[in-house]
Formats: C-alpha cells, sequence, structure tokens
C-alpha cells in the first residue's frame, strides 16, 4: 500500500491551531488503521487497489476528518487560544528571568568578588578571563535576545502561525535585548573586587548605536530566515 | 446509513467510546470494529472520526493511554480511567431518560 502522507490534513489542523503533538498523533494512528483496513480488505480477497480505495472510504475524507478535530477546541494549542501571552508576554517574561538568573549566577558564584590572583588560577592566564568577560556580555546583550527571537519564530513556523504574531514576539525580544546593557568587570587586583552593571535604557536608546544595531541585527537574523521560509512554503 | 453530526448525535461516539473502554484495553481500529458490532451497523462513523474523540477524552481525563508493540507494530492502547467511568454512568443514565422519553412520545402519537 502506498504509505499515505496526510499532508493536506496535517496543514489544515496547523493552520486550525491544534496542537502539534496531537496533529502528530492523530496522523500516526490514522495512517495505522488505513493499513489495518487495507490488510482487512485484502483477506478478504480485494485487489490490491481495491483494498486501498476501500481503506480511504471507510477511513472518512480528510476534509470531514478536520472538521471533526478543528471542532474540539480542547485539542487547539495554547499559543493559538492566547497569542498575546505566547508571543507578547512570555518573551518579555523570559527575557527578564533569564537576565535575572545570569546576574544571581555570577552574583553568588564567587567569581567577581575573588581577588585578580585567585581568579587567574581559576580562570587561566588574563587574557582568557577577558575572553569569558566578553563572552558572557556577549550573551546577555546578543545571544539570549536572539535566542528567544529565534524561538518565536520557530515556534510559529511549528504551528503555520500568521507572520504578525511571531514579528510582534521578534520585535520585543529584540527591543527588550538591547535597552537591557549588561557589564562585567572582573577584579582588577588583590583588593579590587569585579562589578556587575545591569543599565535599562529605553528605546528609541539615545546615544547607544550599539544597542540599536543590535535590535535590529536580532530583527534581521531571525525573522529574515523565517519570512523566506514562509515564501517557501507558500510556492511549494 | 446517513451520518449525522447534529449536537444532538455529537455525544453518541463519546458514550459508545466509554462503554467499550470501560470493561477492556483496545486500540483505534479494533474500537470501530467493536463499536460496528456492537451496534449491529446501526451507528457508522467515518472510521477515523474517533480519534478525536479518545484524545477528547484523554485531555479530559476520562481516558488513559498507553503504547505497546504488538506483532512488531506499535500502537496506542486506550482504556477508562476511574473518572471515565463515572462519566460514562452520567452520559448513559442521560440517554436512557431521552431514550424513555421518545418511546413515550412514540407511544402517545401511535394512540392519538
Amino acid at each position: 500500500m502506498r504509505e499515505p502522507d496526510f499532508h493536506d490534513l496535517r496543514e489544515t489542523l496547523l493552520r486550525g491551531g491544534v496542537a502539534p503533538k496531537h496533529v502528530r498523533r492523530t496522523i500516526a494512528e490514522l495512517r495505522d488503521h488505513q493499513t489495518d483496513l487495507f490488510g482487512e480488505a485484502l483477506s478478504r480477497g480485494c485487489s490490491f487497489e481495491d483494498a486501498e480505495r476501500e481503506a480511504s472510504m471507510r477511513l472518512g475524507d480528510e476534509d470531514a476528518l478536520a472538521a471533526v478535530v478543528l471542532a474540539r477546541p480542547e485539542l487547539q494549542s495554547w499559543t493559538h487560544r492566547w497569542p498575546w501571552i505566547a508571543y507578547g508576554v512570555t518573551p518579555t517574561f523570559l527575557l527578564g528571568l533569564a537576565f535575572v538568573t545570569l546576574v544571581l549566577l555570577l552574583g553568588f558564584s564567587d567569581v567577581v568578588r575573588t581577588d585578580q590572583h585567585t581568579f587567574s588560577e581559576r580562570w587561566g592566564s588574563p587574557e582568557s578571563v577577558w575572553s569569558v568577560a566578553g563572552a558572557v556580555r556577549m550573551f546577555a546583550s546578543f545571544g539570549l535576545p536572539m535566542l528567544l527571537a529565534a524561538t518565536c519564530c520557530f515556534v510559529a513556523a511549528q504551528r503555520r502561525v500568521a507572520v504578525r504574531w511571531p514579528l510582534i514576539g521578534v520585535v520585543i525580544a529584540s527591543i527588550v535585548g538591547a535597552a537591557v546593557q549588561f557589564n562585567v568587570a572582573w577584579p582588577q587586583g588583590p583588593d579590587v573586587s569585579g562589578a556587575l552593571a545591569v543599565r535599562i535604557t529605553v528605546p528609541p536608546f539615545p546615544g547607544s548605536v550599539g544597542a540599536m544595531l543590535r535590535a535590529t541585527a536580532t530583527c534581521a537574523l531571525t525573522l529574515g530566515p523565517f519570512l523566506w521560509w514562509k515564501k517557501r512554503v507558500a510556492r511549494a | 446509513m446517513e451520518r449525522n453530526n447534529s449536537p444532538f448525535m455529537s455525544a453518541v461516539p463519546e458514550l459508545l467510546l466509554l462503554r467499550l473502554l470501560a470493561n477492556e484495553e483496545l486500540y483505534g481500529y479494533e474500537i470501530v470494529r467493536k463499536i460496528r458490532e456492537a451496534t449491529g451497523d446501526a451507528i457508522s462513523l467515518g472510521e477515523g472520526v474517533v480519534y478525536p474523540v479518545l484524545h477528547s477524552l484523554e485531555a479530559a481525563g476520562a481516558l488513559k493511554s498507553r503504547r505497546r508493540v504488538v506483532n512488531g507494530r506499535e500502537r496506542v492502547y486506550y482504556s477508562a480511567t476511574k473518572s471515565g467511568r463515572t462519566r460514562l454512568a452520567n452520559l448513559a443514565a442521560h440517554w436512557t431518560r431521552i431514550n424513555d422519553g421518545i418511546r413515550l412520545a412514540l407511544a402517545e402519537m401511535t394512540h392519538a
């Protein structure tokens, strides 16, 4: 039997807001069911083609199946039911939580409080220390917003969501990410402790070209591939 | 049989599924086959229609499922939970009342 792919059904369900896990499961079970129906028809002496036709007919046409699934709101994903929370509130909350976690981790890890001597023993040469500091700063100000914006696009792509929602999520992640400026000053000597500094600026970030650039880059690097993918899928 | 999607009939698949799964663990294809046998083909659903109903009942806590490999194929087996059996009792009582009401009404119409 030709393996049915239920492509149209999958697309209809995802566009209708059904949670991807329910879509995957429904299609896997329908596929199994169709195989059973096909086997049953063959065992009754039907020809290969007749068995295939009968199996499809008994399973029901894809429009009818889609209508039954879409009529059940309990199978819809929460991101479809509350897109403002999914793409508006969640990125802001997660980004804030990530910043707070990072500050607490660094603050309590004793790294910035140790003097240069013990710090170098732990981290190696001063060069590697500065590269660790740079990496942390880079991760906080660019990596985290980028990760979150990319997640918004991925979730939206997986759920075939209208472009406006990931757009909102990406813009929020980019702006919040750029608004928070994270600085780590490592210990400079035996009596000079390091410091963590978190500064929040308000868009349009006066005097901070870096923040503007970061926000623009985050938008471009996440929305660009997402829109390209959407266009490609629409053409296919 | 003509398919009927009216709200009145929408609880029928749920009732039948809960009744079947109250005492045994079955997978989708077996469930549909047993429904056909149990109702003497009086209720014929597009067979794929059972899956959304099964998933909804599971989401509501009325059913539980587990994967089992049988003859080299992985299948999802469903069975009723305690809450599912309570739901079945309520649904069955509801349908019995409706059935009694319709029988009475039909009997009155015959006498009139």
